[in-house]
């Protein structure tokens, strides 16, 4: 992610109180969560969480954000992917490599689950995915895991 | 609990509970002679709320108006200030409003702390009782998944209430809710809530017979709204089945930002005699959605004097919709109780000066 997207605490407010107006600054909050600035880092937080969907033309740089280090980067991106239901389903692909990464945050790993079923897909990628999540030492991952699996069989 | 898969989680996992911190002070042992507060200016009455009815077909039933303060009432709120931190903290404008919606009401569930800074809260309080007033706070520990973390909060007017500090509880739904992201794995038991209720048992401070009751604060994760409202149900089972057994105390009630209006409430709504105090009235300062509400047990919590609703920072305050956003994009909601048990419950006001300290 572009470190030059930085974003100042009038923004990130901004962006919370309107949440529409953060959809267009989807890329700065993101980087906003990786700052040092707790007021600025709570403020991005209440903004992606109540921002709604994101501009399709995001796609493709959210799915590659899921493969990003930051936990929380890749927790936002795999919960705005699955509030575009099945206008999402082409990043099943990068979702189910997110689950099945053992090295990545679990809690990123079980948003991605969530955001799996979310879009509604069934690939065989993602039942693959679906099956070693479910047998994940990590309880929460485990059983958003089977929940889906269950839901999409 | 079912889910929407049909999978039933065990409410057995609920009643480990995490002691958290009590921070009232010291308190006499009520005589009953305490003064409701008078401060503010106070408008007429609102109107009732039938806790009866079905709620699918209610008409609105809540007010923006705050009742007339009473002697033999008190006012329990809940108010999610949103991201409440720093930036609000060094806002004088904004403290001096936030401490003024306190003050109207005789406590207040509080949703969305979220600075790690924890003299927030207690500078709040100073606020509320620069006027000579004496509330006091309870604290929840930081809770959620990613870095930024929330807290619960409940502030209350000590000279009306009093809380058990050793009644306090975070429910433990498995997941340890601090900086910590460590599978705890011992027990096995999965993580259901981004943010476990905060459990509070409060006493009116009056002799003899006082109202004694439980508060849950929720704040539910906007992306997971029907999965834990699918989950609080058996929160709600569990948590009055410890309640009675441990202080015989039947006058639990569910308060918070639930981010669903009442028909969207499932398994949670379908708690016999649990209902909504607030059934169709915007909660949010932009008056276009439900999200806060106070559920109450309509055949045991019979002290509810059927006056609920939502008090507009807008009009309150009579601020354009930026100004009162400064405040928060939520308005508080309230509702009324009677100081005294109404039905004759008396253990826990037997039992009354044994935590005050």
């Amino acid at each position: 992610m572009n470190a030059s997207n930085t974003i100042d605490l009038q923004t990130v407010e901004h962006c919370a109180k309107n949440p529409s107006s953060a959809k267009d600054h989807l890329r700065a909050l993101l980087v906003s969560l990786t700052q040092d600035d707790e007021s600025i880092q709570n403020w991005a937080t209440e903004a992606l969480e109540n921002c709604g969907p994101p501009h399709i033309q995001d796609l493709p740089w959210l799915k590659k954000e899921l493969g990003s280090n930051a936990a929380d980067v890749a927790y936002w991106s795999a919960t705005l992917i699955g509030r575009l239901k099945d206008r999402g389903q082409e990043a099943i692909g990068n979702l189910s490599d997110l689950v099945a990464n053992e090295k990545c945050d679990p809690t990123a790993r079980a948003r991605a689950v969530w955001a799996i079923g979310e879009l509604g897909a069934s690939s065989q990628d993602a039942i693959d995915a679906l099956v070693a999540a479910s047998n994940s030492t990590h309880s929460k991952l485990a059983r958003a895991a089977a929940d889906r699996l269950t839901q999409l069989k | 609990m079912k889910n929407a898969l049909g999978h039933s989680w065990s409410l057995a996992l609920f009643l480990l509970m995490l002691l958290t911190l009590g921070c009232d002070g010291n308190i006499p042992i009520p005589d009953g002679s305490s003064e409701g507060k008078s401060e503010g200016s106070q408008v007429p009455s609102g109107q009732p709320v039938s806790l009866r009815a079905n709620t699918s077909e209610q008409v609105v039933g809540s007010s923006s108006s705050l009742p007339q303060r009473s002697q033999q009432t008190i006012l329990i709120a809940s108010f999610n200030i949103q991201a409440f931190g720093q930036s609000k903290m060094q806002d004088r404008w904004v403290m001096g409003r936030l401490a003024e919606v306190i003050r109207q009401f005789d406590i207040v569930a509080i949703q969305e702390v979220r600075s790690a800074d924890q003299r927030l809260i207690p500078q709040l309080v100073d606020f509320v009782n620069a006027q000579g007033l004496q509330y006091d706070y309870l604290l929840g520990p930081r809770l959620g998944r990613t870095s930024s973390k929330e807290q619960y909060a409940y502030l209350y007017d000590t000279t009306r209430i009093v809380s058990d500090p050793n009644a306090s509880y975070t429910v433990n739904d498995g997941y340890p809710g601090q900086n910590s992201k460590q599978e705890i794995g011992v027990d096995g038991l999965p993580d259901l809530l981004h943010r476990e209720p905060l459990v509070a048992r409060f006493v009116v401070r009056v002799m003899p017979n006082p109202f004694t009751f439980t508060l849950i604060n929720i704040h539910t994760d906007p992306d997971e709204v029907s999965y834990e409202l699918n989950v609080l149900d058996d929160v709600y089972k569990q948590v009055s089945n410890y309640e009675f057994a441990h202080a015989n105390e039947d006058d639990v009630i569910l308060l918070g930002d639930l981010n669903a209006a009442p028909a969207k409430f499932g398994e949670l709504g379908q708690i016999p005699n649990l209902r909504p105090t607030i059934l169709k009235q915007a909660t949010n300062v932009r008056e276009t959605a439900l999200y806060d509400n106070m559920l109450i047990d309509s055949n045991r919590t019979t002290e509810f004097t059927g006056r609920a609703g939502v008090m507009s920072l807008k009009d309150y305050f009579r601020l354009t919709l930026t100004d009162a956003e400064r405040l928060s994009d939520h308005n508080p909601i309230w509702a009324e109780f009677r100081i005294n048990e109404q039905n004759g419950n008396g253990q826990m006001a037997n039992q009354f000066g044994s935590f005050v300290r």
